[in-house]
């Protein structure tokens, strides 16, 4: 994640003001939103990765990770940066935004969709489930007067996209960039569900392929 | 007319300027006689003090006003640069004729200027599909594409038998943190593990509701620990822990009787040991589908209860074993 907010920064310095990505009014948010329980591995990972500094000619490219997989090859030795550890494996990421506004997430789903089928990422399932009213009665008044109340309510919306076979680095991307422009009063929660293979001491069956 | 003495005046006139130069002080009748006298006018007699003189308005400095912005922008022009962040409303900046909000009675519905409902809601006037398209190209290199061959989730599962679930949150409130980020889930199909009946039987016996028969997954949820990667770890562990503790075999499981066995087993059971009585009795060598069938029927019989289906195959397939079907 700080690679990706680097190299953003520096993409902008080189094509300069006309034409920039985010132009000049960039302000670097907080790299990791989601709990450090859970960036805890990611941010592992990222530090075994040497990061792109401002010293780096700006043709350098940077290599993406390795990844599982008998048919793909591993990448040529002339690469300069070290071979890291495979590329991790989702096959589901589910993605549920919560919001007072239903018009938000309308035009949220429209800026996920359209950046998920930029970047290759498969949108396969959006839901809509049922609206959630939180109801309650106070009494208007400071003192007696029961028989005169007030009542309140809090509607909450809810919006489930649903992306299916997407790698570590491009979720880590894709999920960076939608969390950097989530709006305002809209509340994320995000579900990864990582394939991973048998650990050390467990025999697999004749049906797994090792 | 008054006179002084041989003083003309001129000459008068001349003393009261130099004396007002000296900051002498001089009677203004003097002097206002002395302009009448200059102009030749009626003198005016003032009873009442003067009405306050009303002084001339103070003329506010009119600033140079720079007309609205969005009248110096072109037509064709970058909107990517003009609004390259998350930002409130500026109706000077948006070109665009937007209205919001409830009309008053017998008004039309309120323009952009000092909106405040325009400026309550959040806009995605950054997020333009260009600028979408220009920053998705821009971290298109940091993506990498989906390995060939595990497209399916029968071939995923082949490969990769292992499924890991972790939540994260992202939410505005006092602290960055959530609890219900610690949980992590896997789930692994038993088919994929190398079990045998045995290690199969102790297995459902350890985790006990953990493992759903319709899809014969076992389910591993820990939270325990206050890090998910502990909890992750923890899983895994688990994990191989049963594994090779349902692999074992203990010398006390050799005290399972048949009252404890959860199925009904075929091989060595009184039925089987009647069977062949039965086949030994008979002169005509019975046909193997119909032991076969017999097998299968009273395992089922044992195993899914006694009803009707059951107890009709039974009875069918008696009848062809005796020989009257």
């Amino acid at each position: 994640m700080r690679k990706v907010a680097s190299v953003l920064m520096m993409a902008g310095n080189i094509q300069g003001a006309a034409g920039s990505i985010f132009g000049r009014c960039v302000v670097p948010r907080k790299l990791v939103r989601s709990t450090p329980a859970c960036g805890f591995r990611i941010s592992e990972k990222l530090s075994a990765i040497p990061l792109l500094r401002s010293s780096l000619l700006p043709q350098r490219t940077l290599s993406p990770k390795l990844f599982h997989t008998a048919s793909l090859s591993y990448l040529s030795a002339s690469d300069d940066l070290a071979v890291g550890e495979p590329d991790k494996l989702y096959s589901l990421v589910e993605v549920e935004c919560r919001g007072h506004d239903t018009a938000v997430l309308r035009s949220y789903l429209t800026f996920v969709s359209s950046a998920a089928s930029h970047l290759n990422v498969s949108l396969e399932e959006i839901l809509w489930p049922k609206k959630h009213i939180h109801r309650w009665t106070l009494l208007k008044s400071v003192h007696i007067h029961k028989h005169h109340r007030v009542q309140y309510e809090v509607r909450t919306h809810f919006l489930i996209m649903k992306f299916a076979r997407l790698t570590g680095s491009t979720t880590d991307t894709f999920l960076e960039y939608i969390q950097r422009n989530l709006p305002e009063g809209v509340a994320m929660k995000v579900t990864k569900h990582e394939l991973h293979r048998l650990p050390e001491h467990v025999k697999p069956s004749s049906e797994v392929i090792v | 007319m008054l006179k002084l003495g041989g003083v003309t005046p001129r000459l008068y006139s001349q003393v009261l300027r130099l004396a007002a130069s000296c900051n002498i002080h001089t009677t203004l009748s003097t002097f206002s006689e002395l302009k009448a006298e200059e102009n030749e006018e009626f003198r005016t007699l003032e009873l009442r003090s003067k009405k306050f003189v009303r002084q001339p308005a103070r003329v506010m400095k009119s600033h140079n006003v720079v007309p609205p912005r969005y009248k110096r922008q072109k037509v064709d022009q970058d909107w990517g640069n003009v609004w390259p962040a998350a930002r409130t409303f500026h109706p000077a900046s948006v070109p665009l004729p937007v209205r919001q909000g409830y009309p008053a009675s017998g008004q039309v519905t309120p323009d952009k200027w000092g909106n405040a409902e325009l400026m309550k809601i959040p806009n995605f006037l950054h997020l333009t599909p260009p600028v979408i398209k220009r920053q998705c190209e821009a971290l298109k290199k940091f993506c990498t594409p989906w390995p060939s061959g595990i497209e399916t989730a029968a071939e995923q599962e082949k490969y990769f038998p292992v499924m890991v679930s972790k939540s994260t949150y992202l939410h505005s409130s006092p602290t960055l943190r959530d609890q219900k980020a610690r949980i992590v889930t896997l789930r692994v199909s038993l088919k994929s593990l190398d079990l045998d009946d045995h290690g199969r039987d102790k297995l459902l016996r350890l985790v006990k509701n953990r493992h759903d028969p319709t899809t014969d997954c076992l389910t591993i949820v820990a939270d325990r620990c206050p890090l998910s990667q502990q909890n992750y770890d923890y899983c895994f562990y688990l994990l191989t822990v049963l594994y090779n503790e349902s692999m074992k075999t203990e010398p006390w499981e050799h005290e399972k009787e048949v009252a404890d066995r959860e199925r009904y087993i075929w091989e060595g059971s009184p039925s089987q040991a009647a069977l062949q009585a039965i086949i030994d009795s008979n002169e005509d060598s019975t046909p193997e589908e119909v032991i076969e069938e017999y097998k299968k029927v009273v395992i089922d019989l044992h195993n899914e209860g006694e009803d009707e289906p059951t107890l009709s195959r039974y009875r069918d397939s008696v009848m062809k074993l005796v020989g009257l079907a």
